[in-house]
C-alpha cells in the first residue's frame, strides 16, 4: 500500500535537502569533482594548460620504472623526515605535556611559552630557522662561537643534517599537540594513582598502566595529525632549502608542487598526488587497526 | 504573485552577480583603425594628465609582464610611460611578477585565459607555449615592418620553434662578468682586475688575487699562515649557484654542457669537470668564496654584499650594471680570468614575445620593438639593464657613446672593453637561453652540485653519477637565428 506522505513531511524532507544542500554541493563540486577530474589528468599527458592527451599508465610507471630523476629522493626524504620525525616529536610533545602538567609553578606561564611558536605563521617561523641556522651569520652557530666553539654544523645545509634540522624545527612548534596531550593528561583521574600505589606501582608503572592508556585516544589523535603532517610536509622545503641540498629535503608535496608548477607537468603531479593519496589511505586505515587494539575508550 | 516576485528577484541577482564577475574591459571604438579595448574608468583614472583622462576611453591597452629586481621593474615602468607619452592613444600596464613565481603565474594566466600581450618568458616555458601555437610568429611581422631587418640584429637573436616560425627575440643582450668593489680592492693594495679579455688573469692567479681579499676577523689574508677560514669576515668572491655562472667558467675552459647537435649530455667530459671542480675549491679548498647555498640563506643580494664590502668580487650577468649604478658603490667590471685557451663569453639571455590572444597586434608590435630599439628606448640601455640587439650599436662610436660612454651613462671604464667589444670573441649562449627543457635538466644538475659546492663530493663523481638522469632529459638546443 503506497504510503501517503503528510504535506508537513514533506515540506519538512525538503527544508532537510536544503539545508544539507550547502555542504553536499560544495563537497561534491570542490573536492569530489576535483578529484576525479585529477585523476582523469593523472592518466594524460597534461602541461596545466592545453588540451589533456590520454597516455594510459604512463605518468604512473614513469615513477617506478626510474625516469623519474626525483621520485626516489622525494620519497627518501619523505620517508626519513616521516619514520624519524614523527616519533621524535610525539615523545617530545609527550615529554613537555607531563612536565608542564606535573609543574607546581607557573604551569599558565610554561603552557604559554610553549605554545606560543605553534602561533607564528609557518613561512614566518619557517624565515625565523633560515636566519638561526645560517652557518655563518646564524644565531646558533654564533651563540656557539662566544662560548668558544667553533661548530662546522651547516644546518640546513647539509645532506647529513638537513632532515635532523627540519625535525628540530618541527619540534619547537609542537604547541599545539602539547596542549592536546596535556588535555588528556589533565582528564586522568587521581583516583587511578591512588589505586595504583596501593597496588605498590612506582612512577614508570604509573605510566604504562595509567597515563597511557587513559590518554591513548588524545595520543591517536595526534600520531594520525603528525603523521600526515610530516607527509605533507611542503613550506619548510619551499622556503629554506628548495629541496636541496643535492634533493636530500625534496619532501614528497613540494616535489609534486614543482612538477606541476615549475616543469608544467600536471598530470604527472597528478599521478604522485594520487599515490600519495592510496598511501594516505592504507596508512591511516592501518593506524586505525591498530587504533582498535590499543586506543582504550573510558565508556567501553 | 509572491512566488514570480520572487523568481524575477532572484534572477535579477544573478544576472548582476554574473553581471559582476565579468571580464572589466570590453570591446570597444576603434582607435585609428586598430580594434581597440576600451579600458574601465578605474584604469583611466591612472592617465597622468587630464587630457589623458578624456582620451582614456579611446586608449589602445598593452599588458607587458617580466621580472626582475626593483630596479629593473622602476625602469620598465618609466620606459612604459614614456611611450605612453609619445603616443597618447596606448596605455601600457605593466606586470611585474617575482622571478621565482614566474612560470606558475604565467602558466595560471595561460590556463585562465588572461595572458598579457607582451611577456618576457624563460626559454623552456617559451618552447612549450611556442609549440602550443600561443605565441605570434613574429616573422611576418619582421616583413611587414620597413624600419627592421633580420642582419640588423647579432647573432641568435630570434628564437624558432619546430615548424619554422619565429616566435619570440632575446630581451636584450647579456653578459656574464665580474664586478668588484674599487675601494676594497685599493684599501687592500691589489691591482684592479683587468678589464680586457687578452690580459685576463690566468686562474691562477686570480686565485691569488681572491686570496690576498679574503680577510679574517683577525685581519689575516687567505694567503696568510694565520689565516682562520672560520672566521671570514670579507670574501674575495661570490657567485651564485645558477647555471648562468657555473656554464661561464665551463665555456671558459672551452668545455660543452651538452654535445655540439645538443643530443647528448656532456658535463662529464675532464674538461667541464674541472671547471666545476676549480669553481667548488674556490669554496672548500681556497676558502675564499662563501659556499652558495649560505650566501643565499642571508637573504642579502651579491650587489648589496658587495656594497657593503662582505665581498670584493661577484659574478653576474650585464643586467646588473642597473642595480649597481643605483647604490652607493664605486665599482668597475672585469673579463672572467681565463681558464683554458681563448677567452670565451657567455650570454644568458630569455625570450620576448607577444601572445596571440593580443588584440591590437599592430600596437604590441610596436611597443616591442620600441623596446628593443636603442633609438627610442636609450634609458634602459645606458642605464646599464640590458646590451643592445643591433649589431650598429657594437660598431659605430657614436651609438657605442649613446649607451656606453662612462662619462654620460652608468656604465664604468671597464664596461668597453670587457662588454662592448665581445664580438670579437667567441661567444656562447648559457644553457637557460638555449636548451630545450632546461629548467628540469638544471633541476637536476644544480641540486646534484650543491655536494660540489659543500664538498661533499668531487665534480667528477657528481656529473658521472647523474649522467643517466640528465640524458634522459636531453631533448636538443632550440633553434636561433
Amino acid at each position: 500500500m503506497k504510503r501517503k506522505v503528510g504535506k508537513k513531511q514533506l515540506h519538512d524532507e525538503i527544508s532537510g535537502w536544503i539545508f544539507v544542500a550547502p555542504a553536499v554541493l560544495g563537497f561534491l563540486l570542490l573536492t569530489i569533482v576535483p578529484m576525479l577530474i585529477s585523476l582523469y589528468y593523472s592518466f594524460c599527458e597534461f602541461d596545466g594548460v592545453s588540451v589533456p592527451r590520454f597516455t594510459g599508465f604512463d605518468n604512473y610507471t614513469r615513477l617506478f620504472t626510474g625516469k623519474d630523476p626525483f621520485f626516489k629522493s622525494a620519497v627518501i626524504a619523505t620517508v626519513s623526515y616521516t619514520v624519524i620525525g614523527v616519533p621524535v616529536y610525539l615523545v617530545y610533545s609527550l615529554t613537555l605535556a607531563m612536565m608542564v602538567h606535573l609543574a607546581v609553578r607557573a604551569k599558565g606561564f610554561f603552557r604559554t611559552a610553549l605554545f606560543l611558536p605553534s602561533v607564528i605563521p609557518a613561512i614566518a617561523s619557517c624565515l625565523l630557522w633560515k636566519w638561526m641556522c645560517d652557518p655563518s651569520l646564524g644565531v646558533l652557530n654564533n651563540t656557539l662561537k662566544m662560548f668558544g666553539i667553533y661548530t662546522k654544523m651547516r644546518w640546513f645545509y647539509s645532506s647529513e643534517t638537513v632532515i635532523v634540522t627540519f625535525i628540530l624545527m618541527w619540534m619547537w612548534g609542537c604547541g599545539t599537540t602539547m596542549v592536546v596531550m596535556l588535555a588528556g593528561l589533565e582528564d586522568v583521574p587521581k583516583s587511578l594513582y591512588d589505586a595504583m600505589k596501593v597496588d605498590g606501582g612506582g612512577a614508570v608503572a604509573g605510566f604504562w598502566h595509567v597515563t597511557l592508556p587513559m590518554i591513548s585516544p588524545s595520543l591517536l589523535f595526534c600520531v594520525i595529525v603528525s603523521f600526515v603532517n610530516a607527509i605533507q610536509c611542503f613550506v619548510p622545503a619551499y622556503s629554506i632549502t628548495n629541496g636541496g641540498p643535492n634533493n636530500r629535503s625534496l619532501f614528497y608535496l613540494f616535489y609534486m608542487y614543482r612538477e606541476a608548477f615549475s616543469f608544467s607537468n600536471m598530470g604527472g603531479a597528478c599521478a604522485i598526488a594520487w599515490l600519495l593519496f592510496l598511501v594516505l589511505l592504507v596508512m591511516t586505515q592501518l593506524i586505525s587497526l591498530a587504533a582498535n587494539k590499543y586506543v582504550y575508550y573510558g565508556g567501553e | 504573485m509572491k512566488k514570480r516576485v520572487l523568481t524575477s528577484a532572484l534572477f535579477l541577482a544573478a544576472a548582476l552577480a554574473v553581471s559582476a564577475c565579468g571580464n572589466k574591459e570590453q570591446t570597444g571604438a576603434q582607435d585609428g583603425g586598430s580594434a581597440g579595448k576600451v579600458t574601465d574608468s578605474s584604469v583611466a583614472e591612472k592617465g597622468d594628465t587630464q587630457e589623458d583622462s578624456a582620451q582614456a576611453g579611446d586608449k589602445v591597452k598593452i599588458r607587458y609582464a617580466y621580472w626582475g629586481s626593483t630596479f629593473e621593474n622602476e625602469a620598465m615602468q618609466n620606459i612604459a610611460r614614456k611611450y605612453e607619452s609619445l603616443h597618447p592613444g596606448v596605455e601600457i600596464e605593466c606586470i611585474y611578477i617575482p622571478n621565482a613565481d614566474y612560470t606558475t603565474k604565467m602558466s595560471a594566466m595561460i590556463a585562465s585565459g588572461d595572458e598579457p600581450d607582451i611577456a618576457n618568458l624563460f626559454a623552456s616555458d617559451f618552447m612549450v607555449w611556442a609549440e602550443q601555437g600561443r605565441l605570434v610568429n613574429i616573422d611576418e611581422w619582421m616583413e611587414k615592418d620597413e624600419r627592421y631587418r633580420y642582419e640588423d640584429f647579432i647573432p641568435n637573436c630570434f628564437f624558432e620553434v619546430q615548424n619554422g616560425e619565429i616566435a619570440g627575440r632575446s630581451i636584450a643582450n647579456e653578459l656574464m662578468q665580474l664586478y668588484y668593489n674599487v675601494d676594497l680592492f685599493q684599501e687592500m693594495g691589489v691591482e684592479p682586475l683587468p678589464a680586457n679579455p687578452q690580459e685576463a688573469l690566468t686562474w691562477e692567479e686570480f686565485v691569488t688575487v681572491c686570496q690576498k681579499l679574503t680577510v679574517d676577523v683577525n685581519g689575516n689574508n687567505a694567503l696568510s699562515p694565520d689565516f682562520d677560514p672560520e672566521k671570514i669576515r670579507t670574501y674575495g668572491i661570490d657567485f651564485q649557484k645558477s647555471s648562468a655562472v657555473w656554464s661561464a667558467f665551463v665555456y671558459q675552459n672551452n668545455a660543452p654542457v651538452l654535445s655540439e647537435d645538443g643530443s647528448e649530455y656532456k658535463m662529464d667530459d675532464p674538461a667541464s669537470v674541472e671547471a666545476i671542480q676549480k669553481l667548488g675549491d674556490l669554496i672548500n679548498v681556497y676558502h675564499v668564496a662563501p659556499d652558495p647555498l649560505t650566501a643565499s640563506s642571508t637573504n642579502m643580494s651579491t650587489t648589496s654584499s658587495l656594497q657593503s664590502k662582505q665581498v670584493a668580487i661577484i659574478c653576474d650577468g650585464t643586467w646588473t650594471n642597473l642595480d649597481l649604478s643605483s647604490i652607493d658603490i664605486n665599482y668597475d667590471v672585469a673579463c672572467l680570468p681565463k681558464m683554458s685557451g681563448e677567452p670565451c663569453f657567455s650570454s644568458a639571455t630569455s625570450v620576448c614575445s607577444i601572445f596571440n590572444t593580443c588584440e591590437n597586434v599592430d600596437v604590441a608590435w610596436d611597443f616591442y620593438m620600441f623596446l628593443a630599439d636603442p633609438d627610442n628606448a636609450i634609458e634602459l640601455y645606458s642605464s646599464g639593464l640590458w646590451m643592445p640587439l643591433m649589431i650598429k650599436y657594437y660598431e659605430d662610436e657614436e651609438l657605442i657613446a649613446k649607451w656606453a660612454d662612462p662619462e654620460t651613462t652608468s656604465h664604468t671604464d671597464g664596461f668597453r672593453e670587457c662588454a662592448v667589444e665581445y664580438t670579437k670573441y667567441p661567444n656562447k649562449l648559457n644553457p637557460e637561453t638555449c636548451v630545450i627543457g632546461w629548467t628540469k635538466l638544471d633541476a637536476v644538475i644544480s641540486s646534484a652540485l650543491d655536494s660540489v659546492w659543500m664538498g661533499e663530493k668531487t665534480a667528477q663523481e657528481v656529473l658521472t653519477e647523474i649522467k643517466p638522469s640528465v640524458e634522459e632529459l636531453v631533448k636538443g638546443y632550440i633553434k636561433m637565428k
